[in-house]
């Protein structure tokens, strides 16, 4: 694949990120930080320390998720629990909040259980518990999904060395899976990071008090409370810097074992009987899956009181309204996933310059730290004296949730891609194949299933997106999220409910089918 | 996948012709285009009862512009300047009042404002106030008996309620409690804030938020307006949720409307803004938008509103105040919470 459709992308970026800020720039208002620098400074510093915990357990439950999925490929509800994640880690942040204070606040399930035994543990949840809770609970999954793609993409020359060497579980631990994870976490550790601290509603929901907020609040005052569009565009600069300093050594991290061309025989994993993984698998899966599933189960519950709220006209003009924009969306950004990841290939395996490769995979995650409202604010600015905006709102809402998916299906391609290249790049070479063949016998392989889960992911988060469309919207564009914010807003708790519920139901429904288009990607590394 | 790509092209070519189709208006009939926000002009709000009562009379078409919240209201309007396609702003509250005014968009409304029905009395040129509330605590009387009575007692009271409150950052009701401890406690409320704090569960984003946790039982009182119980007393049957009234008196906020300097249709805007205090649009309010009208309708207040207590005084920060204080009682907030 050439480099021209991954150029394009960057620029296009780039273009879009650029014009927002420029356009808040010369909104007007003042560009000086209101309230102090120490108030801001403090704001960092605590949104760091919060994102570096986040991650940090994220990755940890992520992996041993991976581990045991990856040992244990054939349990009952292993498709279901898979699904179960992947729509985790896409619920709009206020679905997941309600449902997380459902399962384990005070007047929760928990709480429900512990008080029957006599307990009170009061409102624990609502502080730095609450906030790394709900960052476990979207990014687990993302990281889980990640190692597993990786672990199941282990040369099979590996496991018959293993069989052959009789290796010992902790052996095969030490020097197969842990290097794929070493591969793997800087990447989804950004992506990660970045998610966790621009985290918005949900810090501020759960997290008991005004310290626990992130950059994000300051720039959501200057631009709704003060209109002080100037100070926004400062804060967003200075949010986008601070990810950049931070991103540059996690990436940096990613170092590259050689890779083996597979002979394509297949092989299975050795360790699966092994006693520790008997015992251990299944507790992790439990408990792990627990976590994720429970909070998801409260969403059902909730939900079902008011299902019948869901007969109404509105709500199938939303449904339509979601898929409408939320299909093209994430078409969009899967391409522009591709046309990035195969300009980083390019970059690292082709030219060897691996920081230049390293800069564009940060490039393609960096959207994720420009705040939505600042984005639509900037774009309004800049767009409105060439055309109306509320005529331009559709292609505008679909083209930024494009932006705002991309990072997550970059995520998904990027590993699978590189890997062809590393491990069939130079017999590819040496037989002469270039161009379409290439791209259809090498990457597509070990592309295809990771290439629609990626069009899943992306297209469900459109679903879900919503800040995207403040200044645009002239309020006749009612999807998904939309409605269930108006119930919310108007005293119909129990009916946004059961909007949630619908939510999630037509993002199960996206991964089940995604599941099965791509045959089960998860059961062998074929 | 070809005929997958050329659906979904088709299907989005379809929504965008219709959405460029539906942007152009009517030619004939003049458009009268009001800028609200979300909640007002939706489905669940008193906008489909306001437009059509108002079209009935006006000849023309009455074209709702809505933005997420008054926040963004205000951003955009000052973002689009004087080439705004807004005749009426309705829905800013009287703590952007002094923002909005300062911006120069805005025209004189010429409408007697001498005779409506709210505790304070109302004397700006500008703006027109549409609906109003106080804000309070509410509770559910089913789990907590006993309710504070005044603020001295919900602040004095060691094991007293647990509360969530709003982000004054980001929400208006949160704005509106720093206010309503100002009017009440002066300088004082830095030690206001201290006491109340550990038994504030959570400071949220938006009102949404706040009501529905305490809706879930995470809080024995959340800040609302006196309001909230008429929702569920008229709505669910349920009677069990109450506002706290405080004899120190409560904190109003109060919404408004004026014309755009700017706008095309002077004529027709000026004929909103009177239709806006008159019978046929204040009867739409109190079960539209859950506050209470400017002007009590003829049909008087519905039986949901019957019960609902009312405060001894009423406090209005002057939204010049407001605009001066702002950034300190929030910085002031955050240095007490922050302890």
């Amino acid at each position: 694949m050439s480099r021209v459709p991954g150029i394009v992308a960057l620029g296009l970026l780039a273009a879009i990120v650029g014009l927002a800020l420029v356009g808040l720039a010369i909104a007007g208002g003042s560009p000086d930080i209101g309230g102090s620098w120490t108030y801001i400074r403090r704001l960092i510093i605590l949104s760091l320390g919060q994102a570096a915990l986040s991650t940090i357990l994220s990755l940890t439950l992520g992996g041993a998720l991976a581990l045991s999925l990856a040992r244990r490929t054939q349990f009952p509800g292993r498709r279901a629990l898979i699904a179960a994640m992947n729509v985790a880690a896409v619920l709009p942040a206020i679905v997941a909040v309600f449902a997380i204070v459902a399962v384990f606040g005070r007047a929760g399930w928990f709480g429900g259980i512990a008080g029957a035994l006599g307990f009170d543990f009061g409102s624990w949840l609502f502080g730095l518990s609450g906030i790394l809770i709900a960052h476990v609970f979207f990014n687990a999954p993302i990281a889980a999904r990640t190692f597993l793609a990786g672990l199941n993409s282990v040369t099979p020359e590996y496991w018959r060395l293993a069989a052959h060497l009789g290796m010992k579980p902790i052996t095969i631990f030490r020097l197969i899976d842990r290097p794929v994870l070493a591969r793997e976490a800087p990447g989804v550790a950004g992506l990660i990071f970045l998610l966790c601290f621009t985290s918005f509603a949900v810090v501020l929901a759960l997290g008991g008090g005004p310290d626990a907020a992130t950059l994000e609040v300051a720039i959501f005052e200057a631009l709704r409370f003060e209109a002080e569009f100037r100070r926004a565009a400062i804060l967003a600069i200075l949010q986008i810097g601070i990810c950049v300093a931070l991103l540059v050594p996690i990436m940096a991290l990613g170092r590259r074992p050689s890779e083996t061309a597979a002979s394509g025989i297949m092989q299975d994993r050795t360790d699966r009987s092994a006693a520790l993984w008997r015992i251990a698998d299944p507790l992790v899966l439990l408990f792990g899956g627990a976590f994720i599933v429970i909070p998801l189960a409260a969403i059902v519950t909730k939900g079902l009181a008011d299902a019948g709220s869901l007969f109404e006209p509105r709500v199938l003009q939303a449904l339509v309204t979601s898929i409408a924009i939320g299909l093209p969306a994430g078409l969009i950004g899967t391409a522009m996933a591709l046309a990035l990841a195969s300009l980083s290939r390019h970059l690292r395996v082709g030219e060897g310059r691996s920081r230049s490769a390293n800069a564009v995979g940060m490039a393609a995650i960096l959207i994720l730290v420009v705040s939505p409202m600042a984005l639509s604010a900037g774009l309004f600015v800049v767009l409105r004296p060439l055309i109306n905006p509320f005529a331009v709102a559709i292609p505008l809402i679909i083209l930024v949730n494009a932006l705002m998916a991309l990072p997550f299906a970059y995520r998904q391609v990027e590993p699978p891609l590189l890997l062809s290249a590393e491990r069939y790049g130079r017999l590819a070479d040496s037989l002469g194949i270039t161009g379409l063949a290439r791209a259809r016998l090498v990457d597509w392989p070990l592309l295809k299933r990771p290439l629609i889960v990626a069009l899943a992911v992306a297209t469900a988060l459109s679903f879900g997106d919503l800040g995207v469309a403040a200044f645009f919207s002239s309020g006749d564009l009612i999807t998904l999220p939309v409605l269930l914010h108006q119930r919310l807003g108007a005293y119909r708790m129990g009916e946004a409910a059961s909007v949630s519920l619908l939510l999630s139901l037509l993002v199960l429904c996206l991964f089940l089918a995604a599941q099965r288009w791509s045959g089960d990607w998860i059961a062998h590394a074929r | 996948m070809t005929m997958c790509v050329s659906k979904i092209a088709v299907t989005a070519g379809f929504v965008l012709a219709v959405g460029v189709g539906g942007a152009t208006s009517q030619s004939d009939t003049p458009t009268l285009s009001v800028y609200t926000y979300d909640s007002f002009a939706g489905d669940y709000g008193p906008g489909g009862t306001v437009k059509e009562r108002f079209e009935a009379v006006c000849d023309c078409v009455l074209d709702w512009v809505a933005t997420d919240d008054a926040g963004t209201l205000l951003a955009r309007l000052k973002l689009e300047g004087d080439t705004t396609g807004a005749d009426v702003v309705l829905g800013l509250d009287t703590n952007l009042m002094a923002e909005a005014a300062d911006s120069g968009l805005f025209a004189a409304h010429n409408i007697d404002v001498s005779n409506l029905d709210l505790p304070i009395d109302w004397n700006d040129d500008t703006f027109v106030p549409f609906d109003w509330g106080w804000f309070s605590f509410v509770y559910d009387s089913s789990r907590l008996a006993e309710p504070p009575k005044s603020f001295a007692e919900l602040i004095e009271a060691e094991d007293g309620p647990s509360l969530i409150i709003e982000d004054p950052r980001t929400a208006s009701p949160g704005l509106g409690l720093l206010l309503w401890v100002r009017e009440v406690y002066g300088e004082r409320a830095g030690e206001v804030w201290t006491k109340l704090k550990p038994r504030i569960v959570t400071v949220t984003r938006g009102w949404s938020e706040a009501y529905g946790l305490f809706l879930e039982g995470e809080a024995d009182m959340v800040l609302s307006y006196t309001t909230s119980p008429a929702y569920h007393i008229s709505v669910e049957d349920e009677t069990r949720y109450k506002a706290a009234i405080f004899e120190e008196g409560h904190a109003m906020q109060v919404e408004v409307g004026g014309i755009v300097a700017s706008s095309d249709n002077r004529e027709l805007a000026q004929q909103f803004l009177e239709f806006m205090v008159s019978d046929a649009f204040q009867s739409a309010i109190p079960e539209g938008n859950w506050m209470y009208p400017a002007r009590l309708p003829e049909s008087g207040l519905p039986d949901a509103f019957a019960d609902l207590g009312t405060p001894p005084h009423s406090f209005l920060t002057p939204p010049e105040t407001v605009k001066s204080e702002r950034r300190k009682l929030i910085d002031e907030w955050l240095s007490a919470m922050s302890q």
